[in-house]
């Protein structure tokens, strides 16, 4: 009996060890895949042939992939063919991932001054403090940064509990203070980024209402970063500058995060 | 002798009192005026003096006059101790055809006295008599008269049409709108009538004027007339009074009649003449008199995609309100012009117009206008303003550098080199992640993990902790136990039926239980345990409670024999509900 036991045993070891490197030789296999494709895609480009190029990037994203370079390299493309707002657009995906990228940076400048936008934003006064202090800083940066600081947080309080050692009280509602700020600073930059999105079209007419023949209220040119407060069917109710809003034909932006 | 004689004088004088007795009495006819027209109604009373018995006379009258009774009214005065009596029927009286009438005597016999009225006449006319006869009379004091200011005008074209009424030394009411009666012109409704005076022949009179609009529908001489006008006038009518004693209540309406005046113009003619037909523009508006056209832009200077507000306004003496619209002509690739906002007011039209400029440059609003027919000079003319120079920035753009100016030629789109301007692409090694997580890699876990555990371990070091070093905590935290201890015991007493055993347990931990919670000496808890507790936050109730118990322990010390098993479940409960409160 035992014996008939430690045979199934084994077997089933044998199956998950093969299991597992099935799962994983598929996923590396995937990764590779992804890895050629981007090497093709570089080719491409380097011909100058930006149409191929931009269609083997994206197809790696449609895979549901990405990379630090994959939006850069993308943006690149389109900048090449001459379609700026969809370059403006993915080098601003790039920058979520990386924000002191300099040559991201530069480049969507240099993109930014063809199309004669600068780097306005929508976002209100209490936003835009919290962009400030956190510029340099992506999402995933922060919410390390305040993993970090709980962890922090926890091992003083154990220390102080735990150990009976002093801690300085100071010590202590400033770090719990200050992970209160980091996780609004958090909250509000993922609410920003998920509201973010961008005009496409070279001229885009901003309704008082979500109908065809309602007033134009005002112009949005290509290019220009709006913030989408709702969608309503064909329409988006979007605002700019923080106080002007109105509805937009949803075709005629795209959002900075799908 | 004397008896004859005595029977005769009395016969005589019998006779002649019966006459006296029989004799005629007078009654008034009286009637408010002695002229009315056909269809109109007079009031006609029978006045009867010293009685007022007289029942409803029935009249004959004449053909052409008919009777309606309204009414009697009896009136009975004391004057200086003697009483009087009177009673006046009253009857409308109508007539149906002209004439002149002779009414009464009227004879009535009321009981033994015979009545007999006076005799009145009334004359009945036609109501175009009754007009002429008034105008007669009144050509002086009351007239009307009409104007137009223009004698010559062209077909369709506007021109004022005035109706006065003057009129002196009476009294008018219920003035009515003139009307006119002609095919020819079609005439607006007269607008609300001024009032003032006005000097003529030297007399002042007072003036009622009324202005309409008026335009010709046919060519050559047309007449224009005459104007009608119906007013009311007020006539005063002939009072009774009474006894010589006026009523102090009588006002002006039971005094005064009013009586209608049908007034009449002279007849006006207009000359009617056709527009020329020679030279007339293809888009003539239709407008014939004197007009001005002004347009007012807001701005001549703007950013492309921002709106401008263009304002066309027509006025002058015209009918201005057929005018549908006043559109600039412009570039649908350059302009969006929407629909405009039209307000009519006063004879001013304006059209306001909202337009945004697609693209940057200097352009012109070319001069536009409409067609007129201008009556003073006889002939067309091409109302417009402008042409007007605009100035279109570009939408928020920046001093860039050369390669924007590059662009601005949108019809001729360069392909530019940007190898020297963009970085190059990054063809390094990559990292791949999945798309949803890019974001944020590190889930939110990490960050509520921390303090959940140490939330969770917490509690019991702290307990541990302040049991060790809070003697008053540790005591109180321990008051439970040795409640629910003590209670066992004497509930195990209580199935045994030891009375002793029973109040021991008792006694013992309701002392414990009182000194674990106060924080105190079992010797503290003594007595006067009850006044204790109070000062220590617990109600007289359980203090009372407390002190009954003790009273109980104390008792069952020397006759516990005697206590039955139904006071020990009573003092049982007592207990438990003071220490599981």
């Amino acid at each position: 009996m035992i014996y008939k036991i430690g045979i199934i045993m084994k077997k089933l070891l044998i199956f998950n060890v093969l299991f597992c490197a099935l799962l994983i030789s598929s996923f590396a296999w995937a990764l590779d895949s992804l890895d050629e494709t981007f090497i093709k895609a570089n080719k491409f480009y380097n011909e100058g042939n930006y149409e191929q190029a931009l269609d083997n990037y994206l197809s790696i994203r449609e895979q549901g992939y990405t990379s630090l370079d994959l939006e850069y390299n993308i943006a690149n493309s389109y900048a090449k063919k001459n379609d700026y707002p969809r370059a403006l657009l993915y080098y601003d995906r790039a920058l979520l991932l990386r924000p002191n990228d300099a040559d991201i940076l530069h480049n969507r400048n240099y993109v930014a001054n063809i199309l004669g936008v600068g780097n306005d934003s929508f976002e209100s006064k209490f936003d835009k403090f919290f962009s400030f202090v956190f510029a340099h800083m992506s999402l995933s940066q922060i919410n390390l940064f305040l993993n970090c600081l709980s962890l922090l947080i926890f091992l003083l309080l154990g220390y102080k509990f735990y150990l009976n050692k002093k801690v300085p009280k100071a010590l202590l509602v400033f770090n719990a203070l200050f992970i209160i700020f980091v996780f609004v600073a958090k909250v509000n930059k993922n609410e920003t980024i998920h509201a973010s999105a961008m005009v496409m079209q070279d001229q885009a007419q901003v309704m008082y209402e979500p109908l065809e023949n309602a007033d134009v209220y005002f112009t949005l040119f290509a290019g220009q970063k709006i913030k989408l407060i709702k969608k309503s069917g064909d329409w988006d109710k979007i605002s700019v500058n923080g106080n002007k809003k109105g509805w937009i034909r949803s075709e005629m932006i795209e959002l900075l995060v799908i | 002798m004397l008896a004859k004689l005595k029977f005769i004088i009395f016969s005589i004088l019998f006779f002649a009192s019966a006459n006296v007795l029989a004799a005629d009495k007078e009654f008034t006819l009286r009637l408010s005026q002695n002229n009315m027209t056909v269809g109109e109604n007079v009031n006609l009373y029978l006045d009867f003096e010293d009685t007022s018995d007289i029942a409803r006379p029935d009249i004959e009258l004449p053909q052409g006059l008919v009777l309606r009774y309204r009414g009697p009214s009896s009136q009975i005065s004391i004057v200086n101790g003697r009483t009087s009596r009177s009673i006046t029927h009253s009857y409308a009286l109508i007539a149906s055809k002209e004439g002149d009438y002779i009414l009464g005597p009227i004879s009535l016999a009321v009981g033994a006295d015979n009545y007999i009225s006076n005799q009145a006449k009334i004359k009945v006319l036609s109501k175009a008599q009754a007009a002429k006869d008034s105008r007669d009379q009144l050509s002086d004091r009351v007239f009307v008269r009409a104007f137009v200011s223009k004698d010559k005008v062209y077909k369709s074209e506007y021109f004022d049409l005035v109706v006065e009424l003057l009129y002196r030394d009476i009294s008018l009411h219920n003035l009515q709108m003139p009307k006119i009666e002609t095919s020819n012109f079609n005439i607006e409704d007269f607008q609300q009538p001024t009032q003032d005076t006005v000097v003529k022949n030297g007399i002042r009179y007072n003036r009622v004027r009324f202005i309409s609009k008026a335009y010709a529908r046919s060519i050559g001489e047309q007449n224009l007339g005459p104007v009608l006008l119906q007013v009311d006038m007020a006539v005063q009518n002939s009072r009774r009074s009474f006894g010589g004693f006026d009523s102090m209540f009588d006002d002006f309406f039971s005094s005064a009649t009013l009586k209608p005046l049908y007034l009449t113009s002279e007849d006006l003619t207009v000359r009617v003449q056709d527009l020329p037909q020679l030279n007339r523009p293809e888009k003539f508006s239709g407008l014939i008199g004197d007009f001005e056209l002004d347009v007012v832009l807001d701005t001549h200077s703007l950013k492309a995609g921002d709106p401008l507000t263009m304002k066309v306004v027509l006025s002058g003496r015209g009918p201005v309100n057929i005018v549908k619209e006043i559109k600039p002509e412009l570039e649908e690739r350059d302009f969006k012009i929407y629909e405009p906002q039209v307000e009519l007011k006063d004879n001013v039209k304006s059209f306001e117009y909202v337009i945004i400029p697609k693209n940057e440059g200097l352009y012109t609003i070319e001069e536009f206008g409409l067609w007129v027919f201008d009556s003073s000079r006889g002939n067309y003319s091409y109302l417009s303003k402008g042409p007007f120079e605009l100035e279109i920035r570009p939408a928020q753009k920046q001093q860039t550098q050369f390669i924007s100016a590059q662009l601005q030629d949108s019809s001729a789109k360069k392909e530019i080199d940007f190898l020297e301007g963009l970085k190059y692409i990054k063809e390094r090694k990559q990292n791949w992640m999945k798309r949803q997580s890019k974001l944020n890699p590190y889930p939110d876990v990490y960050f509520y993990l921390p303090i959940l555990i140490f939330a969770v371990l917490f509690w019991p070091f702290y307990h541990k902790k302040r049991m060790a070093t809070d003697q008053g905590y540790a005591m109180r935290r321990r008051a439970p136990k040795v409640a629910r201890e003590g209670l066992a015991r004497a509930e195990q007493a209580i199935e045994n039926e030891d009375s002793t055993a029973f109040y021991e347990a008792v006694y013992q931990t309701l002392q414990k239980y009182i000194a674990y919670k106060l924080n105190c000496s079992l010797a503290y808890v003594d007595q006067n345990i009850s006044s204790k507790l109070i000062d220590h936050g617990y109600s007289q109730e359980d203090a009372h409670n407390v002190k009954s118990l003790f009273d109980s322990c104390d008792e069952a010390r020397y006759a516990a024999s005697t206590i039955k098993k139904e006071l020990m479940d009573k003092d049982y409960q007592s207990l438990k509900s003071f220490l599981f409160k």
